[in-house]
């Protein structure tokens, strides 16, 4: 694909919608300036922006500890959900005995359970990533462990035939076959995990002195500066906009370069030799 | 058109919940029984008492009122200022905050002349002036003004902020552990699960703002004068009611708030009394423009709202107030 196709691309992508958002902005813009809307309950788009430069240096600062939040919870949501889909798919009656519990907690609200993480583990970072994972687990786990055993049966046979063992027969090909549904499920969780993340700043987070999007948002509602909880959405909207694009970029990354793998002679039989 | 797209705005925001009542004009008498909506900040509490006990005032009046629980979260500001309800009940300072965002609010009385807001600790701490308060765990959450005075004020050394939990669980277990409160609400609490606790009142920052105002917008106050007249008389009379015997009104109390107990809500409301009448002994719901310049120059210095954004004899009208002591 040549430089100039890929900008056309790109630009096929992106135009449209920046268009649709600059004129939803200004018909925004019109409209709260027509009907001289007062701040508190719809702020122009223009005085959005003018608050969110006035308070940058407590945005920002907001911005980076939901991020934290946000990425450690994810992280977690992905390193324990993978092993939880492996464990899963490799044993089969911890899969039947468990398995239904996991769909069971799932169903049960995190509100309920913020109280008891702040038994447990205090308020803070530390429990703001806990309940960013817990929110952002499952997809984790439904995808992994479907992709670790949704392999066809003929290509099952075919490793039996040549003597794989259970861990050749995990690492080459449940694995790899496993790859596009756990980037889905993290793409899924990616999303979860800010939502999860700025639940958790408001119920186990922090205090009145520490910024992050959820006190913000807490503290600008309670005054009722609907022009700086709208900074607050914008930027918890854009955070959520990067972490998804960028584990959507990494995983199709990944993708790209089993791709490229598969083309290769991926079956070789002294490969599977131990 | 411009006011029927705004009132579209509104309903769609507010979650196309019933729409307010039609607007009557300033020949409107209450002779006819008038239904009004009050939303109240918080679940109902002894700090709301007087208007449990202001119902047969108001139906005296003509009023048949409602009164809606409030909860976390609740934006009373919003709703009254968008006319999803009649009036409600809120701070002095959140009504100050409301109007430097343009919501057209006014607070017609106040119940309760001295703000309960304080920090509990541990009698035990030694701890016994919020300029002492060091090397522990504070709970308190960013939603108050009183919350950035704090910090400003005091040094807070050694001190760990953590989110307010809503509960007085972990004061309970933890020695070194304070907590945002209202000195008739959390203390009882504790006290009732066996704890020594020690209010250390804002006020000692010259934070005090008037509590559980009576809130309409300026509109109804310039359309419904009669209405807003009734509506603040019946609530004084409630108020005084409440002060004489709370028990009628607690029971109502507890009906709509079971997460309370009969001698929790007694204990609340005997800590309730002492605010009505304030330690300078004005009437019943009086409000002055000094308490009001006090909250507004704080907010100010906070930098929660601009220099000259909000005027303080704007925020309150004691029109129908009495203006004899009690």
């Amino acid at each position: 694909m040549s430089r100039q196709t890929t900008s056309r691309t790109v630009a096929v992508l992106v135009g449209p919608p920046l268009l649709a958002l600059l004129i939803a902005a200004l018909a925004w813009e019109l409209a709260v300036r027509w009907l001289a809307l007062a701040p508190w309950l719809l702020p122009a788009p223009s005085a959005v922006l003018r608050s969110m430069v006035e308070h940058r240096d407590r945005l920002a600062a907001a911005t980076l500890r939901t991020t934290l939040g946000a990425g450690g919870g994810l992280l977690a949501s992905l390193v324990v959900g993978s092993l939880l889909s492996l464990v899963f798919a490799a044993v089969a009656p911890l899969r039947r005995a468990l398995y239904p519990w996991a769909v069971v907690l799932q169903t049960v609200p995190v509100v309920a359970i913020a109280p008891l993480i702040v038994i447990w583990f205090g308020t803070g970072l530390t429990s703001v990533i806990l309940v960013a994972m817990v929110v952002s687990l499952f997809p984790i786990v439904t995808a992994g462990t479907n992709g670790l055993l949704r392999v066809r049966r003929e290509l099952l046979e075919l490793f039996a035939v040549h003597g794989a063992s259970r861990r050749q027969l995990l690492l080459r090909l449940r694995l790899p076959h496993a790859l596009p549904d756990l980037v889905v499920g993290a793409r899924v969780a990616s999303g979860l995990a800010v939502v999860g993340t700025l639940f958790g700043e408001l119920t186990v987070g922090y205090g009145a002195n520490t910024a992050s999007l959820g006190t913000v948002v807490l503290a600008s509602s309670s005054q009722l500066d609907t022009t700086l909880l709208f900074g607050a959405i914008i930027l918890a909207t854009v955070l959520g906009l990067a972490i998804v694009s960028t584990v959507g970029g990494i995983g199709h990354l990944i993708l790209a370069r089993r791709g490229e793998a598969d083309s290769a002679p991926a079956l070789d039989s002294g490969g599977l030799r131990s | 058109m411009q006011r029927l797209l705004l009132s579209c705005l509104v309903v769609a925001a507010l979650g196309c919940q019933r729409p307010a009542p039609p607007a009557t004009t300033e020949g409107e008498t209450v002779s006819q029984p008038i239904r009004l909506r009050l939303a109240l900040n918080w679940f109902p509490e002894p700090e709301h008492g007087g208007y449990f006990a202001a119902r047969e005032a108001w139906r005296e009046r003509g009023l048949e009122v409602e009164l809606l629980d409030g909860g976390p979260g609740v934006q009373v500001i919003a709703r009254v200022a968008s006319g999803d309800v009649d009036g409600g009940v809120d701070n002095a300072d959140i009504v100050a905050l409301g109007r430097a965002q343009g919501a057209p609010v006014v607070a017609v009385m106040a119940p309760l002349q001295d703000s309960p807001r304080c920090i509990m600790v541990h009698r035990s701490s030694g701890i016994d002036s919020l300029h002492e308060l060091a090397d522990l765990t504070l709970a308190m959450s960013p939603t108050g003004a009183f919350a950035e005075l704090l910090q400003r004020e005091v040094p807070l050394r050694g001190v760990e902020i953590v989110p307010y939990p809503g509960t007085v669980s972990r004061f309970l277990v933890e020695d070194r552990y304070a907590q945002q409160a209202y000195s008739f609400s959390e203390p009882v609490l504790a006290r009732a699960a066996g704890a020594d606790p020690l209010c250390l009142p804002l006020s000692e920052l010259g934070w005090n703002p008037y509590t559980s105002t009576l809130i309409v917008s300026e509109r109804t106050l310039a359309d419904r004068p009669q209405v807003v007249r009734a509506l603040v008389e019946g609530a004084v009379a409630g108020w005084r009611a409440y002060r004489a015997d709370s028990a009628a009104a607690d029971r109502v109390i507890l009906e709509r708030n079971p997460g309370l107990d009969a001698p929790t809500v007694a204990a609340m409301a005997a800590d309730v009394m002492q605010l009505i009448d304030g330690r300078e002994g004005a009437a019943v719901g009086a409000m002055t423009a000094e308490r009001w310049s006090a909250v507004t120059e704080t907010l100010e210095s906070l930098g929660l709202t601009e220099p000259g954004a909000v005027l303080p004899e704007a925020c309150y009208d004691d029109r129908y107030l009495e203006p004899a002591q009690d």
